[in-house]
């Protein structure tokens, strides 16, 4: 709490009539009191914090045939900054299973290795951090005879 | 005799000259008495409070110029994404007074970038709203100069532009908002 009580004041005005040398009831007094005007100013201070993270780097193979042990998705941000951030989260991926291709199914199994993957590639300094989002999967295609192998395109976003 | 010292008096109260004359015209007049009705007004002193700093959340370079409302929405001009793994909040004051009275609103002293440990900035614009209950109404601009303590309270929310750097370091950047109030 950064308030702070104001100071009152109050101002007042008056004017008096000087009575006759006599002493006879001449003499008139008048207080003209205004409301009181209170000089009273209070200030208080917020501080504002912004955190600039540094941007994304995707050490991915992108755009060539991989598997999940292939697939590095790595991540950084300026030491200490990353408090708060949500843990690593990846959409469904969708990887076509069988050689006609017809049929993407989701593939938990390499979503998981993909997430364990990334958490681990993503340290460059202590700082490191598994927080971040897979934004978007998009360009799927299957190797025929590769078994859970897919083309991945994907982008990255920090949560 | 007395017709020369009348005539004096009378002449002296006509010219309003002489202490002792004066005496003698009073005495003659008849007594009139008049009030006046004096009113003073002391108002409760005025108190502001920070109920809360402003967290703006994570940025990215390329978020370009970054609103938050004074409710802590965000957007941004940039086209990369913002972050969101920080909730945004404005900022906000509490204010106290005496009901039904005007205050002036002052900002000098606030800061104009927001700053990091070394040498970056990134500038800042402040907006503020005033309102009569403990929360905003989500507005990205205005620059109130009064307020009104309705029910002997009230509270300034803060907002926010902040400008990121197409390359602007990674960092923790802070800055102040300063406000001051005072009765009108």
């Amino acid at each position: 709490m950064q308030g702070m009580a104001a100071r009152p004041e109050s101002a007042t005005a008056s004017t008096r009539l000087r009575r006759g040398a006599g002493g006879l009831l001449i003499g008139l007094v008048a207080g003209i009191f205004g409301a009181a005007e209170t000089a009273d100013a209070a200030g208080a201070k917020a501080q504002a914090r912004a955190t600039v993270i540094e941007a994304i780097h995707v050490n991915g193979l992108i755009g060539v045939p991989v598997t999940a042990a292939d697939l590095i998705v790595a991540w950084r941000a300026a030491p200490g900054t990353n408090s708060g951030l949500p843990a690593l989260r990846l959409p469904a991926l969708l990887l076509p299973d069988d050689a006609a291709g017809a049929t993407p199914a989701y593939d938990a199994a390499f979503a998981r290795t993909l997430g364990s993957v990334a958490a681990v590639a993503g340290a460059p300094v202590d700082a490191v951090l598994q927080h971040g989002l897979v934004a978007a999967v998009s360009a799927i295609t299957y190797e025929p005879g590769e078994g859970h192998a897919a083309q991945l395109s994907i982008t990255v976003a920090f949560n | 005799m007395k017709s020369i010292l009348e005539r004096a008096i009378r002449e002296q109260c006509r010219t309003g000259a002489g202490v002792l004359l004066a005496l003698a015209c009073a005495s003659g007049a008849h007594a009139a008495t008049a009030s006046a009705t004096a009113t003073a007004v002391v108002l409760q002193p005025m108190t502001i409070s920070k109920t809360a700093d402003m967290t703006f959340g994570n940025l990215v370079a390329g978020n370009g110029t970054v609103t938050m409302s004074t409710t802590g929405v965000r957007s941004a001009s940039g086209s990369t994404p913002l972050p969101n793994g920080v909730t945004p909040a404005p900022a906000y004051f509490t204010i106290a007074g005496s009901a039904n009275n005007t205050f002036s609103i002052s900002t000098t002293g606030s800061s104009t970038t927001l700053a990091d440990s070394g040498t970056d900035t990134m500038p800042v614009a402040w907006f503020w709203e005033v309102t009569s209950t403990a929360a905003g109404t989500n507005q990205t601009s205005g620059t109130p100069a009064t307020g009104t303590l309705s029910s002997g309270a009230a509270y300034i929310f803060v907002g926010a532009a902040v400008t990121v750097g197409a390359t602007q370091a990674a960092a923790t950047y802070t800055g102040t908002f300063q406000v001051s109030v005072d009765y009108n």
